[in-house]
C-alpha cells in the first residue's frame, strides 16, 4: 500500500506537470508504463496523433501577449489576425475553418457557445503555462469540432515552491502598456495560484494604405485594446489518493473596431467582452481503478455597440450576447488487465444563451457516453476509442478512433497512425438566429487519417544534445460544413460544401549544450491542400479555401549563456485566397516576420527575475493577414519583471 | 484570368470569341492598347458589384456592348487599388463617373474616358447615390437616420452645401425638371420623397409615399413611381409587433399627389424589395422580390402572383436602349456572381461572370 501511494503521489504529480527534475525521488518505484495508465482521457490516448507542447521558453517570451500571438510566434498554425496588439484572432490548423480547432482550458470549451469559434485574444498567456497543440484529434476523445485539431491549456503546478511573488512590467510601442502581478503560496500539500494582468494598448502604428490614392503612410485609429485578467488555481493533494483541483478565471476586454483600409472618416464601433469561468475537479486512485469527475460553469458575454446616434439619440446598435455552459464529466479507468487499460465516462452539458436575436433565451442539453482501451505489447500500442453523442437535434453517427504507435528502434525510432470520425453540432447562431437561424442543419462530419515517425537522434545520457525529426501526412474530410449564404430575403445557414484537407507536416528541433551555452533550433514546415470538392455553386470546386495558405514556414533560432538569452522567430506564410473562388485580383502576396529576443533572467539575485527585450516585424514588413486590416510594423517591447522564489 | 459564361442563344459563338480574348488581358492593368476605341470607357454598360462588408472587394465590372468585351474589376485594373469599401452605386455625369463607396466614406471621381481616379469626394459619412443635375453640380444622398443631399461643386469636386431631407436617403431621380429623393429610413423608418428645386437647392415637397421607399423610376406618362420595401418593427424582445405591405406607388407629377399604391410581396418573408425598373416604352414596371423578377403594367390595379423571372436576385435594371433586363445574382460576398441578361419577354440571352454581390447595372 506504501507504494501505491507513492504511485498515485507521483501520478498525480505528474498530471499536474511536477517538473520532470523533482519527479526521480518517486520514479524509481515505477515503471513508465504503469504510471501512463493514470493520465487523463484526452492525454492518454492520443499518443498516435501528432501532438506538440509549446516550450516554457517560448511562453516566457511572450508572457504579456495573448495566446494567439503567442501560436504565431511558435508553430505552423494559421492564426487570422485582424491587425494590432490585442486584436480578435482566431485559430485553424491543416486547412480547416476557425470553428474547427476546439481550444480547451483544464478540458473546458472556450470556443463561443454561440459561433463556435475560439477568439485567442481573449486568453492572455499568463492564464496557463502549458500548451499542447494536437493536430487532427479525434471526435470520439475530445467531442465536438476538432476537425483541426485541439490546443489544451492549463496551469502546472510545482509543488516544491512555497511561495512566489512576482510583479512586471512591459512598455512598447504604439501605447502599449502592460503591467503585471503574481502570487503563488504553497507546500507539498497545497498550491495556491493567482495572476493578475492589465493591458492598454493604443495601436497607432503606422502602415501603408495600399488602397488610399497614393498609397499613403497612415496611422491606425480607433483601434485602442484595454483588458484586465485574474486567474486563480488552487491544487490539493489530500489523504487517501484524493485529489482535488479549482480554477477560477475572469477576464474583460474592450476593443476598438478601425474601419478597413481605403476609408476615410471614423469608426465608432467597439466590442466588450467578458468571461466567468469556474471548474472543480476530483481525482481518487484505488488499486487498479481510477475516478475523476469534473464540473465547469462558464460564463461569457459580449457587447457590441456602434456610437452612432439613431434618431432617438441612442446608439444605433447596441447588442448583447450572453452564455451560460455548465458541464459535468466524469471518467474513470480500470488497468486490471497486464496488457489493457480501459476507460469508460460521459458526460453532460447544460447550455444556454440569451441573444436578441435568438427571441430571448433559448438552452439545451446535450450528453456522451465515451469510452477507451489501449492495449500494449511489447513496443507497440494500439488505441481505440469510441463516443456516443446526444443532443435535442440531428445525431451524428457514433465516433470511433483506432490508432497505433510503435517504437521501431528503442528510444529512436517512432510510427504511428491513427483513423478517426469527426463531427461539429452547429453553433447556436446557426440554429437559433432569427431570421435566418435553421433548425434543420445536418452536423458538420468527417473523418481523418494520419501517419506519422518520429525519430530521436543524437540524444546524449546527459541531455547535452538532441535532434528529434518529425514527419507527418495527412488526409480528411469536412462534409455538410456550415456556412451562412444569401437566401429570399435574409441570409442563413446551410450545409454548404463538402472539403477535402490534406497535407505533410515536417518539424526538427535540435539542441546543443555546451558548457554554459545552450541552443535551440526548431523548424516546422506545413504543406496543406483544403479543396471545396462538393458544392451547389461549381465555381467554388477544387478551389483552396479562403485565408489558407499551401505553405507556411516557422523557425526559432535560440542561444542562451548563464543568464543572458536571445531569439531569433522566423515566420514565413505563403499566399492566401481571400474569396472563395479564387480570385486573383483579391490574393493577399506571401510575407515573412521576424521577431529578436533578447533578455536576462536571473538565476541567484531575485531568481526568476528577467528584463527582456523585444522587437516583432524587425524588418517592418506590411503585411495582412486578414485583407485590408494591416498589421503593425516593428514594434519594440521592454518588460522588467521582478520575482521573489522561495522553495 | 478565366471568366465562364453560359451562352444560350444566337450570339454564342461571338461571345466565346470575345470571352477568349479577354484571357490576354492581364488584371494588374489596363493599357491604352486594350481600352474600347473611341471614347474608352465613356459608353457601355457598369456593373456595379457592392462586394463584402469590411472586405474592400467591391468593384465595377465594364461590358462593351460594340465588342461584347467584359472588363472585371475595371477601376482596380486601371488605378492598380480598389474603389473602396462596400460599393453601393455608379453614376456617370459628363465625362466624370461618380463610385459611390459607402463604408469607405468616400466618392471616387473617374475620368469616364481612361477609368482613371481623378479625384475623391469626402467628408460623407454614409453616402449613397449620385446624380448630375445640371453641367455643374450633382447631388449625393448621405445618412445612415437624419438625410441629406449634398451638393457637389463638379468643377472642384467639393461639397457646397447639403439639402436636409429624411432619414436615410436613397435613390434620386432627376424629372420634369425637379430632382425625386426616396427617403428609405436608412437604419430607421421614414416615408417620404422629397422634391428639389435644382435651381435653387429648396425641398419644394414632401410626399407621404409608404414605408420605406428605396427606388424610384420614372413611367411613359412622366408620372413617378416609387418602389416602398415596407416596414418591420420589433419589440426589445425582437418580437415583430408591426409589419406593413412592400408598395409600388405612384406619384403624379402634375400636382405632386399620389395616385396608385400597388401591394406587393408577402407579410412575413423578411422580404424588403429594393429594385424598381421600367421597361424602355415606359409602361412595364419590375421589381426584384424573393421569390424572383415580377413585372407590372403602369395601368395595372393588382400585382401578379407568379415571378416573370423566378430565382433570387441582388440586383435588377433594364437598358434604356435596348430593353434588355439585367437581373443580378449575388454568390455569397465571398465570391464572384452573375449577371443574366434577358428580352423583354422573358427569354434568357446569356450570363457573365461579374464581380462579388452585384447590386445595379448603369448604361451609359
Amino acid at each position: 500500500m506504501k507504494t501505491f501511494v507513492k504511485y498515485f503521489l507521483f501520478l498525480s504529480l505528474l498530471n499536474s506537470g511536477f517538473p520532470l527534475e523533482a519527479r526521480a525521488f518517486v520514479i524509481d518505484t515505477l515503471s513508465i508504463t504503469e504510471v501512463k495508465v493514470i493520465r487523463s482521457r484526452t492525454t492518454y490516448y492520443r499518443e498516435d496523433l501528432k501532438s506538440r507542447e509549446i516550450d516554457s521558453a517560448s511562453i516566457h517570451r511572450s508572457g504579456f501577449s495573448n495566446l494567439g500571438e503567442l501560436l504565431m510566434s511558435s508553430g505552423t498554425s494559421n492564426v487570422l489576425s485582424y491587425g494590432g496588439d490585442g486584436s480578435i484572432s482566431t485559430v485553424s490548423i491543416r486547412g480547416s475553418g476557425s470553428s474547427h480547432t476546439s481550444v480547451l482550458w483544464n478540458g473546458f470549451p472556450l470556443n463561443s457557445l454561440t459561433t463556435g469559434i475560439a477568439d485567442l485574444s481573449l486568453i492572455p498567456v499568463s492564464f496557463f503555462n502549458s500548451a499542447k497543440i494536437t493536430s487532427g484529434s479525434s471526435g470520439s476523445l475530445f467531442g465536438s469540432g476538432t476537425f483541426g485539431g485541439t490546443i489544451d491549456l492549463a496551469r502546472k503546478v510545482d509543488w516544491k515552491k512555497q511561495l512566489t511573488i512576482s510583479a512586471g512590467m512591459e512598455l512598447g510601442s504604439f501605447g502599449s502598456y502592460k503591467p503585471g502581478l503574481r502570487f503563488g503560496i504553497g507546500n507539498t500539500k497545497v498550491q495556491y495560484d493567482l495572476n493578475f494582468s492589465l493591458n492598454h494598448v493604443v495601436n497607432n502604428f503606422p502602415y501603408t494604405d495600399f488602397e488610399k490614392a497614393g498609397q499613403p503612410t497612415v496611422f491606425s485609429s480607433h483601434n485602442l485594446m484595454k483588458s484586465m485578467g485574474l486567474i486563480q488555481n488552487i491544487q490539493f493533494l489530500l489523504p487517501k489518493n484524493n485529489m482535488l483541483q479549482v480554477g477560477i478565471w475572469y477576464f474583460v476586454k474592450h476593443n476598438e473596431l478601425p474601419l478597413p483600409m481605403g476609408s476615410y472618416g471614423e469608426s465608432l464601433q467597439s466590442q466588450t467582452d467578458s468571461s466567468l469561468k469556474v471548474f472543480l475537479k476530483w481525482r481518487k486512485v484505488f488499486q487498479k481503478t481510477s475516478f475523476e469527475v469534473k464540473a465547469g460553469y462558464l460564463f461569457d458575454h459580449l457587447r457590441f455597440v456602434d456610437e452612432k446616434l439613431n434618431n432617438e439619440g441612442d446608439y444605433s446598435i447596441d447588442s448583447r450576447i450572453s452564455s451560460r455552459q455548465v458541464y459535468l464529466d466524469f471518467n474513470s479507468r480500470f488497468f486490471h488487465f497486464r496488457n489493457f487499460t480501459i476507460d469508460a465516462g460521459g458526460n453532460i452539458s447544460y447550455l444556454s444563451a440569451e441573444v436578441a436575436a435568438y427571441n430571448g433565451q433559448v438552452s439545451e442539453y446535450r450528453a456522451n457516453l465515451i469510452a477507451g482501451a489501449q492495449y500494449r505489447y511489447k513496443h507497440l500500442k494500439i488505441n481505440g476509442s469510441f463516443r456516443l453523442n446526444f443532443n435535442p437535434y440531428h445525431q451524428p453517427p457514433p465516433l470511433l478512433s483506432i490508432g497505433a504507435n510503435y517504437e521501431l528502434w528503442n528510444d529512436h525510432l517512432w510510427i504511428k497512425g491513427n483513423v478517426s470520425n469527426k463531427y461539429r453540432l452547429p453553433g447556436f447562431n446557426d440554429r437559433y438566429w432569427q431570421p435566418g437561424g435553421n433548425p434543420d442543419l445536418m452536423p458538420e462530419q468527417g473523418w481523418s487519417t494520419d501517419l506519422g515517425t518520429e525519430i530521436h537522434l543524437l540524444t546524449s545520457a546527459d541531455k547535452s544534445r538532441k535532434l528529434n525529426l518529425e514527419i507527418n501526412v495527412f488526409s480528411g474530410r469536412i462534409n455538410n460544413w456550415i456556412q451562412w449564404s444569401p437566401g429570399p430575403g435574409y441570409w442563413s445557414p446551410v450545409n454548404f460544401k463538402n472539403v477535402w484537407n490534406r497535407g505533410m507536416e515536417l518539424d526538427a528541433y535540435l539542441q546543443r549544450r555546451a558548457g554554459d551555452f545552450d541552443f535551440l533550433f526548431r523548424v516546422n514546415y506545413s504543406l496543406t491542400y483544403s479543396t471545396v470538392e462538393e458544392a451547389e455553386n461549381t465555381q467554388l470546386l477544387n478551389k483552396q479555401l479562403r485565408y489558407t495558405p499551401k505553405n507556411v514556414v516557422s523557425s526559432s533560432v535560440g542561444l542562451s549563456f548563464l543568464s543572458f538569452y536571445s531569439n531569433l522567430d522566423f515566420r514565413f506564410s505563403g499566399k492566401r485566397y481571400t474569396t472563395e473562388d479564387n480570385d486573383p485580383f483579391y490574393v493577399l502576396d506571401p510575407y515573412y516576420t521576424l521577431d529578436l529576443t533578447l533578455g536576462y533572467k536571473s538565476r541567484k539575485f531575485l531568481q526568476g527575475s528577467s528584463l527582456q527585450l523585444k522587437v516583432r516585424n524587425l524588418t517592418n514588413e506590411m503585411f495582412q493577414v486578414i485583407r485590408s486590416y494591416p498589421m503593425p510594423g516593428r514594434a519594440w517591447y521592454l518588460s522588467l519583471i521582478f520575482t521573489i522564489d522561495k522553495k | 484570368m478565366i471568366i465562364k459564361s453560359k451562352q444560350t442563344m444566337k450570339k454564342q459563338t461571338k461571345i466565346i470569341l470575345a470571352f477568349s480574348l479577354l484571357v490576354l488581358f492581364s488584371p494588374s492593368c489596363i493599357k491604352e492598347d486594350n481600352q474600347p476605341e473611341g471614347t474608352g470607357f465613356l459608353h457601355g454598360v457598369y456593373i456595379v458589384n457592392e462586394g463584402g462588408f469590411t472586405k474592400n472587394n467591391g468593384s465595377i465590372s465594364y461590358l462593351d456592348e460594340a465588342s461584347f468585351l467584359i472588363y472585371p474589376n475595371l477601376f482596380a485594373q486601371v488605378n492598380n487599388r480598389g474603389p473602396g469599401d462596400v460599393v453601393q452605386s455608379f453614376s456617370v455625369a459628363g465625362d466624370m463617373g461618380f463610385i459611390v463607396a459607402n463604408n469607405s466614406q468616400k466618392v471616387e471621381v473617374i475620368d469616364m474616358e481612361t477609368f482613371e481616379s481623378i479625384g475623391t469626394i469626402l467628408n460623407v459619412d454614409y453616402p449613397r447615390y449620385l446624380i448630375g443635375v445640371t453641367d455643374k453640380k450633382a447631388y449625393l444622398t448621405n445618412g445612415s437616420f437624419a438625410g441629406s443631399v449634398k451638393v457637389i461643386n463638379l468643377d472642384n469636386l467639393e461639397i457646397e452645401s447639403e439639402i436636409s431631407v429624411g432619414s436615410g436617403p436613397e435613390n434620386l431621380l432627376l424629372s420634369g425638371g425637379k430632382v425625386f429623393v426616396a427617403n428609405s429610413g436608412g437604419w430607421g423608418l421614414d416615408s417620404t420623397v422629397s422634391v428639389i428645386d435644382p435651381g435653387n437647392d429648396v425641398v419644394t415637397h414632401t410626399i407621404d409615399v409608404g414605408d420605406n421607399p428605396t427606388d424610384l423610376v420614372e413611367d411613359a406618362n412622366g408620372d413617378i413611381w416609387v418602389l416602398c420595401k415596407g416596414k418591420v418593427v420589433f419589440d426589445q424582445n425582437w418580437n415583430v409587433i408591426e409589419e406593413t405591405d412592400s408598395r409600388l406607388v405612384q406619384i403624379k407629377t402634375s400636382d405632386f399627389t399620389i395616385g396608385k399604391s400597388i401591394v406587393i410581396g408577402k407579410k412575413g418573408d423578411f422580404f424588403s424589395p429594393l429594385h424598381l425598373a421600367i421597361s424602355n416604352d415606359g409602361k412595364m414596371l419590375f421589381y426584384a422580390e424573393s421569390d424572383g423578377v415580377y413585372k407590372v403594367g403602369i395601368s395595372a390595379v393588382d400585382a401578379p402572383l407568379e415571378p416573370f423571372i423566378k430565382g433570387t436576385f441582388y440586383g435588377l435594371d433594364i437598358d434604356p436602349d435596348s430593353g434588355v433586363i439585367y437581373v443580378l445574382k449575388a454568390n455569397g460576398f465571398d465570391a464572384n456572381g452573375s449577371a443574366y441578361r434577358y428580352e423583354g419577354d422573358g427569354m434568357l440571352i446569356d450570363s457573365l461572370q461579374v464581380g462579388i454581390a452585384p447590386n445595379a447595372a448603369v448604361f451609359n
